[in-house]
């Protein structure tokens, strides 16, 4: 089997716009959660999220990209493009039919859609909706337009399974390039959730932290006062290729991407199966994926939202697969700094993730203060940790029961 | 009447582009070509016509975008439209 390699990344997250600046926050405990400025939310129960502050597409992206596109796709191709410098790949007309692209996105472009609903309905008229709504809003706008910016003509996909999307997206290009349909994939996921109907669908939906009042610790998974999450933004894509081509062209490599496990519990839209016997499920597909036994993971990227739910049954699901050693294996979460990205979450915590081998630490759960008999594990709380790192799993799980879990090794 | 470029017809026209197109104002000229400089394609197109429909309170047919070369032939078009409407 092919040897799939990591050989550039590029993020955009609440607490960092470059690869440094998000590992740095990450370690240090900072997080990126605010109260929510991009519209008035006098009139809503939830006032924070985790925005990308001054994002400015045009320090990435051409106006005749960037003024085509909604945020999701701004923020997808940006991160795109950081990820393609990051790998010093060059893209020419004789390698472009080998490079895919596969990103995820839980939602679309809600921004653009809603501007255009509002225009609509302002006077009920049809002729106020832009010709350029359905390019804007489709979820493949992003991969779309990063095959148009960079010319990449191979396989071009666009994966839509809400909180797993990211992760999925990741595991899909695995697959392309070990089956040889690609050399390189352009892979990752992206979301711009925060837009005043989207929000108000989250908040009604009761999934979201309350915690208006101290934003930076709103945030809290696997603590027993958690809330709920606290919705974000962001793009994480990473340059995947085969290993193969990546020694033929002497690239950096960060990592191996040594496996890929999915698994539906078939069980509700919303809520997670409470056993975490799907999440298991995933988790160990990964690891058979990989080749390696559960003595082997060395540190687990939660999925850890922050919700009642989510963080016990995914509790429960590690001791499923990993028994008395999960006592033993550091898991930690990035949504506790950053909010749930959605989309982007599972692209993220993977960049994260890779990190964590390159740099032999472990970012921690910032707010972990009370502990929940619920969640027993050792969390990393508060603090970063030194670790001797060598295989790492990251998990995504999506609503619709939707789960995806990646293994990561140092090379 | 040619087209001068203090013209009222244009400078309100090239707000309306300026805005779509994310650039400045200053940036478009009489000459500049729709589809060559402003990199302005046939989805474009389309907006452009209903964003120059709302703001000039004229109706434009989808073939007339076609045959626009540059800003100039904008406000030409506008004009005319504009008469007719009187």
């Amino acid at each position: 089997m092919k040897r799939i390699v990591v050989t550039g990344m590029g993020v955009l997250a609440p607490n960092g716009k470059t690869l440094t600046e998000f590992w740095q926050n990450n370690v240090q405990g900072v997080s990126g959660i605010d109260l929510l400025t991009s519209f008035d939310t006098k009139e809503f129960e939830v006032k924070i999220a985790g925005e990308i502050k001054d994002f400015d597409p045009a320090q990435y992206l051409l106006p005749g990209i960037y003024r085509k596109i909604d945020r999701f796709a701004q923020l997808g191709v940006s991160a795109a493009k950081m990820a393609l410098e990051d790998s010093k790949l060059q893209i020419t007309p004789e390698n472009g039919s080998r490079i895919g692209v596969v990103i995820g996105s839980g939602l679309g472009g809600n921004l653009f859609h809603e501007e255009q609903m509002l225009n609509y309905l302002k006077e009920g008229n049809p002729d106020r909706v832009m010709a350029s709504s359905v390019p804007r809003i489709s979820p493949n706008s992003v991969s779309g337009y990063i095959a148009i910016a960079f010319k990449a003509k191979g396989p071009n996909l666009a994966l839509s399974t809400a909180c797993s999307s990211g992760a999925n997206a990741l595991g899909q290009a695995l697959l392309l390039l070990r089956s040889g349909l690609s050399d390189v994939v352009i892979a990752g996921g992206v979301e711009a959730p925060l837009t005043p109907v989207t929000l108000a669908g989250y908040q009604a939906l009761r999934c979201l932290s309350l915690k208006n009042h101290n934003p930076k610790e709103a945030s809290s998974p696997f603590d027993k006062e958690r809330d709920g999450f606290v919705l974000g933004e962001g793009a994480g894509v990473l340059l995947l290729e085969t290993l193969e081509h990546a020694e033929k062209r002497k690239a950096k490599v960060y990592a191996e991407f040594t496996g890929y496990g999915t698994s539906c519990g078939a069980y509700s839209m919303v809520a997670p199966e409470p056993e975490g016997i799907d999440a298991a499920q995933s988790m160990e597909n990964a690891l058979k994926d990989s080749g390696i036994s559960t003595d082997q993971i060395d540190y687990i990227n939660a999925h850890g939202t922050g919700t009642l739910y989510n963080d016990s049954a995914e509790t429960k699901a590690i001791k499923r697969v990993f028994g008395p050693r999960a006592y033993q294996i550091p898991v930690s979460s990035t949504k506790s700094m950053i909010g749930h990205t959605i989309g982007a979450a599972g692209a993220l915590e993977a960049i994260l993730s890779i990190l964590t081998l390159q740099h032999q630490e472990i970012p921690p759960t910032i707010n972990l203060k009370t502990p929940d008999p619920e969640c027993d594990l050792d969390y990393v709380p508060n603090q970063s940790r030194k670790a001797k790192l060598t295989t790492v799993l990251s998990n995504s799980f999506g609503f619709g029961s939707n789960n995806a879990a990646v293994v990561f090794g140092r090379v | 009447m040619p087209v001068e470029a203090n013209d009222p017809v244009f400078l309100k026209a090239r707000d309306v582009l300026a805005k779509m197109l994310k650039v400045r104002p200053n940036t478009i000229f009489l000459t500049s070509r729709l589809k060559d400089d402003l990199g302005i394609d046939s989805v474009d197109g389309l907006d452009m016509s209903y964003a120059l429909e709302n703001t000039f309170g004229i109706e434009i047919e989808d073939y007339e975008v076609g045959r626009l070369h540059n800003m100039g032939d904008v406000v030409l078009l506008i004009r005319e439209k504009s008469k007719k409407r009187k």
